[in-house]
């Protein structure tokens, strides 16, 4: 059984907790990153909108595993939940100190959403469950002149295994989503993540996961909407023996920025990870990844592999990209590799020789290209949401 | 003793003892320590500088007096008190010997102790020697035969006299003197280096080398060195360096600045041996240079190969800036880190001309406790049209205790560009051991054999003369340390 207990009038975080407080003054001495520092080189942040939404009205409670958000406050109690998980609020320093020990240091983007909380959420997922219906969390709702700044906080037990979906789709002006993944030893995880937020929106995400040894890790990004989107992500293997795949595909159109960040951080022995990205971009579009994988000393027989494409399809389109090798030990096996192109011209005259049309067949090779990076996800009905958004994002564009 | 235990003992001795430690005693003419005006104006009076050369020299140190010094490279280094530095040292000689019977004899026999026979390389190797001790160019060969074929190579401070116009036009035209912290330090009080000027469709009848060495205690060597290709031309220069052993940190800020005009073709190679300092890190020179080239020309190229063993701290980027159509860029290095030594070095290749292309080979060995960083940056302009640019960039490791890093930036503003990066990390493998043992190789000459397959394709691109001493440094770092 699902706990409740989940007020609708909330406490505001952000006004009284102390960890809130101190991240909103660290926020407010550092501000935007400057331009010179490393991790935002690509990515420059003019004035951000910065006005957290309050809490709205209580809705009806979805479909099963299904979590509407608004402005970044959750709408439904959570009575569809699965009875091994359970929901409750981040109302104190101790849930709140332990989230946010989960965060990098000094970082723009904790700080930035810490001390402007809108809702916070703990979900925990009891040991050994093996839950079969995957849970949703929908972030939706807001106007612009507002800011969303969720603080979720997903714990998952020992043995548990799960499937999660995030969808961002909210029309708030600046949504600034913070999750924490724990996962427990031998823990199972599926997890994706859609970004297709309003067009005239800023996504700003910070994504840690924190995994324990033995815990198979399978989560995929993909940054679709938006005007200025950046997913970064921090993976701390912890443990040994540990499968963690982390990998994203992102469209650009028109002026859209979409950056990508990932920290990979092989902490022990024995872990493989393995990155794939995709990105397509038209128009004027930029897209950035910046991928770091670290080797700690400690962490021999680590297998850490990257790969990162991108596609041009626009003279004015734009793709920069910094993957990053940070080794320490030495009997490791690592690599990186990026590339960044247009589409192959035999390619499009071997299709158009034999009758298909040109956009036919540009089309054809887009998705193909996009496909080797769908198909990293595992779960089917998880990949099924984030390759129908591809496929309406290829549409639009005929 | 396993073979990973000798592997690492093997590369320890690397750079751990330092064959070249010795000081020559030569009576030297030094400026007061730290930096000013004054000491700029002492500079640039010693050399008989024209107005205009100091002028340029103020500027550059008013525009220093302004900057900080980088901090984004993947290195720790002490803070630098710039006013506890000599910036200017000449061995002392009235005026400049005209031929080697001139040269001081304490000087000849330094460059003997390194194994330069000056003499006999005039017979020998074909090789032209403008060899900089410390800050004065004292010894000049091949002049002669040079200038029958319009070449000119003498040291930068004479240039400024004999050739003015060119010293004029392209000082600072491809580093200028802001670009960064050392550049500017540089363009204040860089004392002497190189000018070489080939004329158009001229080949250059003989490689081109100069032997800068760091000699006296405490005195920074900031050299200056300008190539200039004109139409067609071609050129090769060796640029070779060694040090005494020295117990406090030695700064080293050199600008190398290349010009390669229409079809013309510059090859630039570099050994790098300077003490790295002890096993602590303790001494050794801090290099912090700034190289770039620019292919101003169509089909123009540039190609830079480095061969980096010494120096406790290294930063360092010869770049190339592809301005011409279908112009060529290369970068071939391979850089060895033992100790406490720490490099953070690669290259820039900037793709402005339609067509241009480059190639990045980068070969990183650590051992000890050092750390090897690649730093590179591929950028593709919007009017670069069909840009090409493959990218490979290797590191060993050697023992548990070192790191490999590899930071490749990618920037592409044309699709019809292609990138193409690949890294990889790895260490001399016990199936690698195995093999070779198996065959009846000892352990040292397995890792040698191993080391030195693994910087095959920077090697070969090096010249012979300079191929030879590379691979005795890598063979040196490897030798005596088995067993």
């Amino acid at each position: 059984m699902a706990m409740r207990g989940l007020s609708m009038q909330p406490n505001l975080l952000r006004e009284n907790a102390a960890l809130c407080l101190q991240a909103k003054q660290e926020f407010a001495a550092n501000g935007l990153p400057a331009a010179k520092n490393e991790a935002w080189i690509y990515t420059r942040l003019q004035a951000l909108t910065l006005n957290p939404a309050n809490a709205g009205e209580e809705a009806q409670a979805d479909e099963a595993g299904v979590l509407s958000f608004s402005a970044g406050w959750l709408q439904t109690g959570g009575d569809n939940l699965p009875a091994s998980v359970t929901l409750t609020e981040m109302g104190d320093d101790a849930i709140l100190g332990e989230f946010a020990a989960h965060l990098p240091e000094d970082h723009f983007l904790g700080s930035l959403s810490l001390g402007h909380a809108t809702g916070a959420y703990l979900i925990e997922i009891a040991a050994n469950a093996a839950i079969e219906t995957p849970l949703q969390l929908v972030f939706e709702g807001g106007e612009e002149g507002q800011s969303s700044h969720p603080l979720i906080f997903i714990k998952c037990g020992a043995g548990a295994s799960c499937q999660l979906a995030e969808i961002h789709s909210g029309t708030t002006s600046l949504s600034a989503p913070v999750m924490v993944i724990d996962a427990g030893a031998g823990a199972k995880i599926d997890h994706v993540k859609l970004q297709a937020e309003d067009s005239q929106a800023s996504h700003l995400a910070l994504t840690v996961f924190a995994v324990a040894q033995t815990a198979d890790i399978n989560s995929f990004t993909a940054a679709i909407g938006a005007k200025l989107g950046r997913h970064e992500t921090h993976a701390h293997l912890n443990g040994e023996h540990i499968e963690m795949a982390l990998s994203s595909l992102y469209l650009g159109r028109a002026e859209q920025h979409q950056d990508i960040t990932t920290r990979m951080l092989h902490h022990m022995p024995n872990c493989t990870s393995n990155q794939v990205i995709r990105g397509v971009l038209d128009d004027s579009a930029k897209g950035v990844f910046q991928g770091k994988v670290l080797v700690a000393r400690d962490a021999q027989k680590t297998d850490g592999q990257q790969m990162s494409r991108a596609l041009l399809l626009s003279r004015k389109a734009e793709a920069d990209a910094k993957p990053e090798l940070e080794i320490y030990a030495d009997d490791v096996v690592c690599s990186h590799g990026a590339t960044v192109g247009e589409l192959d011209e035999t390619h499009l005259f071997y299709m158009m020789s034999r009758g298909i049309s040109e956009d036919d067949a540009k089309n054809m090779l887009i998705q193909a290209f996009l496909i080797d990076a769908l198909e990293q996800v595992r779960h089917e009905a998880l990949a099924d949401i984030l390759s129908h958004a591809v496929h309406d994002w290829m549409a639009e564009g005929l | 003793m396993g073979a990973t235990e000798e592997t690492i003992a093997a590369v320890e001795e690397a750079t751990g003892q330092y064959k070249y430690g010795f000081v020559t005693d030569v009576e030297t003419e030094k400026a007061p320590k730290g930096l000013n005006e004054d000491i700029i104006r002492f500079i640039s009076a010693k050399k008989n500088e024209p107005e205009w050369m100091l002028e340029w020299r103020l500027k550059a140190y008013a525009k220093w007096l302004t900057m900080e010094s980088p901090d984004w490279a993947k290195l720790d280094i002490p803070e630098i008190d710039y006013q506890d530095i000599y910036y200017y040292a000449a061995p002392k000689s009235a005026e400049g010997p005209k031929s080697l019977d001139e040269v001081d004899p304490e000087l000849l026999a330094t460059y003997e102790k390194l194994g330069i026979p000056l003499n006999e390389q005039k017979m020998l190797a074909g090789v032209a020697v403008d060899a900089v001790f410390d800050s004065v160019s004292v010894a000049t060969t091949f002049r002669e035969e040079l200038a029958k074929s319009g070449v000119i190579f003498c040291p930068i401070s004479e240039a400024v006299h004999s050739h003015p116009e060119l010293v004029k036009k392209y000082i600072g035209s491809v580093v200028p003197v802001a670009d960064n912290y050392f550049s500017a330090l540089n363009s204040a009080v860089f004392t002497d280096g190189s000018f070489v000027y080939i004329p158009k469709g001229v080949r250059c009848p003989m490689e081109l080398s100069t032997y800068f060495r760091i000699n006296e205690k405490n005195t920074g060597q900031f050299e200056r060195t300008l190539i200039i290709a004109e139409d067609a031309s071609y050129v090769s220069y060796l640029e070779g360096c060694t040090a005494p052993q020295r117990d406090e940190n030695q700064l080293h800020a050199a600008v190398v600045e290349l010009v390669a005009m229409e079809d013309a073709e510059i090859k630039y190679s570099t050994v790098q041996n300077w003490y790295p300092g002890d096993a602590d890190g303790k001494g050794g020179i801090y290099n912090f240079v700034t190289k770039r080239g620019a292919c101003r020309g169509d089909r123009s190229k540039i190609a830079w190969t480095q061969v980096e063993t010494g120096s406790a701290v290294t930063w360092k980027y010869p770049s190339c800036i592809l301005q011409g159509k279908d112009s060529v860029g290369e970068f071939y290095s391979v850089a060895v880190t033992n100790g406490a030594q720490q490099a953070d070095t690669g290259t820039k290749m900037i793709h402005l001309g339609e067509g241009s292309r480059s190639t990045i080979i980068s070969k990183g060995i650590s051992a000890g406790k050092s750390n090897n960083t690649y730093r590179g940056l591929v950028q593709v302009m919007p009017k670069a049209e069909n840009a090409r640019n493959f990218t490979q960039c290797d590191s060993l490791l050697v023992g548990d205790k070192c790191g490999a890093h590899t930071v490749p930036y990618i920037v592409s503003r044309n699709p019809s560009g292609k990138i193409e990066h690949e890294a990889t990390t790895s260490r001399i493998s016990e199936d690698q051991m195995f093999y070779c043992r198996q065959r009846g190789l000892d352990e040292e000459e397995t890792v040698s054999l191993i080391v030195n397959g693994f910087c095959r394709e920077v090697m070969k691109e090096l010249p012979m003369e300079f191929a030879v001493e590379a691979q005795k440094l890598i063979g040196i770092s490897l030798e005596g340390s088995v067993g």
